[in-house]
């Protein structure tokens, strides 16, 4: 049986934590952004 | 079913339910003043900006099976459980470019329908409906049966209660404000869900080392973190084509499509494929974790609860029950709008009465809401059970509306009957597959053949699709008074 390694296994959890926050704070900064152009809707 | 008790008090269940109904109901009300006309209340005015659109479009595709269902992922297919998961944001993905060719060719649209009835006329257009009503009312029921269930298993609130709370909730904001309030509420559905995936998963990481982790799952199940796991990698695919099937054929998408300002829809789609890609992974992770933490899981879909309750006590069992709130409420008032859409926009408007005022498709769509919200309810009340087994059951015939619309789209010579043959040999093909083969390749199947019937037929007959009869000009209903 080939495994995935504990570095992988490791890199994608923490890679996905990371991404999640990243994707909130993304969504944050770009409503922001819209709020001051006024183009949000 | 054996559900692990509650985690979280039924009173402070019933308390954050009560408020997040109250909250979410004025919101609708508040935002529905901005739907002037039809146009406001089904595409939010054609203008939303890429904030909201990138939030709509991911907080949609969480459901709360995302949270709930991918840490069961996990612990059934390992490693690669939980990446399996997460390929169905490739839908999103390849939905990006789609989005900005739908708004492009037709700027005034509201239908995934429209397209079809435009593109291959009225025979492929009523075997099209059929197919997307009957899938988008099973994704429904589903997301209100799973509302039911799971406000039940984290706070021990009765099924009947919190399933009619929440659907009750939901119909009443989206009567009310339309397109906006369900994207509005969309956005902060989707702060609400990452930021409660990350800081229970941060704080799993300071109690716990991933070290930990990998040699816990290596010693119990090493068969988890086997590369090769044939049962994953048909899930894989499974997935995948399921996931391309309902996004490229439903007007759930479609309608935000039509509602993004232009220039907005490709990169909204891109990067809500991204924010969706890492959830169920992150997910997945609470599952893989539990044993470290010393939790025992019997009711593997209560493991995200656990954990949360278990890192966190009584603050992880209400931001559990917020993301789970919050990822149920954002796919039930898609599906409430999106299919009273097309109900109201094809088959009310354009198949029934062509002339209809302005406020008569208001009403109509008002009713339609409604009628929606109460099917649903009386279908999920006596709780039949499972409703994944119908789910499975609609997956060939959505994944055979892949090619007609992605090809109907980009090739001018596929021609009407090639689309036609290919939604109902995929379909009869696919269920065929489903009956004697299994459900995980019925999809596989139904687009595959939808596939070769596009392409024979487009090659042996080519059209030549005028691309401008997409940019359907709408006579706008006329107001009541006009009509007299």
């Amino acid at each position: 049986m080939t495994l995935f390694s504990a570095g992988f296994v490791q890199a994608i959890i923490l890679g996905s934590l990371f991404l999640t926050g990243l994707g909130a704070l993304l969504l944050i900064v770009l409503l922001a952004f819209d709020f001051k152009n006024k183009k949000v809707w | 079913m054996d559900y692990q008790s509650a985690v979280l008090p039924a009173g402070i269940g019933w308390l954050l339910l009560a408020i997040f109904s109250v909250v979410w109901v004025a919101l609708g009300i508040h935002w529905g003043r901005k739907a002037k006309d039809l146009t406001g209340f089904m595409v939010a005015g054609r203008n939303v900006g890429l904030a909201l659109g990138t939030a709509t479009a991911m907080a949609t595709w969480v459901t709360s099976n995302t949270v709930m269902l991918a840490p069961q992922f996990a612990i059934q297919f390992g490693i690669w459980g939980m990446l399996a998961y997460s390929t169905a944001s490739f839908g999103l993905f390849l939905f990006a470019p789609m989005a900005r060719r739908i708004r492009h060719l037709m700027p005034n649209g509201f239908t995934s329908g429209d397209f079809v009835r435009l593109r291959y006329g009225k025979a492929t257009w009523a075997v099209f409906l059929v197919i997307t009503v009957f899938y988008s009312l099973t994704w429904l029921i589903s997301m209100a049966m799973a509302g039911g269930i799971v406000l039940n298993t984290i706070a021990g609130i009765p099924y009947e209660y919190g399933m009619s709370v929440i659907l009750l909730v939901c119909v009443l904001y989206t009567l009310f404000g339309g397109l906006y309030a369900v994207i509005g509420t969309d956005y902060i559905q989707s702060v609400l869900i990452m930021l409660g995936v990350v800081f229970v998963g941060g704080v799993m990481l300071s109690q716990i080392e991933l070290s930990t982790v990998y040699e816990n799952v290596l010693a119990d199940q090493p068969a988890l973190l086997n590369i090769l796991l044939p049962a994953s990698l048909m899930v894989i695919f499974n997935n995948l084509l399921f996931g391309f099937g309902e996004i490229f054929h439903n007007n759930v998408w479609w309608s935000r499509a039509f509602a993004m300002r232009k220039g907005i829809g490709r990169k909204a789609y891109l990067l809500a494929g991204l924010c969706w890609l890492p959830i169920p992974v992150a997910a997945g992770f609470f599952s893989l974790g539990a044993a470290p933490l010393g939790i025992n899981v019997t009711s593997p879909d209560m493991v995200g609860p656990l954990v949360a309750t278990q890192v966190l006590g009584l603050a992880g069992a209400i931001i559990i029950f917020v993301v789970v709130f919050s990822s149920l409420a954002s796919s039930i008032d898609s599906l409430l709008a999106a299919t009273s859409d097309i109900m109201t926009e094809d088959i009310f408007r354009k198949a029934l009465y062509p002339n209809a005022s302005e406020a008569t498709l208001r009403k109509a769509s008002a009713f339609i809401i409604v009628g929606l919200g109460l099917l649903a309810w009386l279908v999920s009340l006596p709780r039949i059970g499972t409703l994944m087994d119908v789910l499975f059951f609609a997956g060939p015939m959505v994944a055979s509306a892949i090619w007609p619309i992605a090809a109907g789209l980009y090739w001018k010579t596929t021609n009407r009957t090639g689309a036609l043959c290919a939604l109902l040999l995929g379909s009869a093909g696919g269920l065929v597959a489903y009956f004697l083969i299994g459900p995980f390749v019925a999809a596989l199947v139904g687009a595959a053949l939808s596939m070769l019937m596009v392409v024979i037929s487009t090659w042996l007959a080519p059209e030549d699709f005028d691309w401008e009869l997409l940019n359907e000009k709408h006579h706008e209903p006329k107001p009541e008074a006009e009509l007299v």
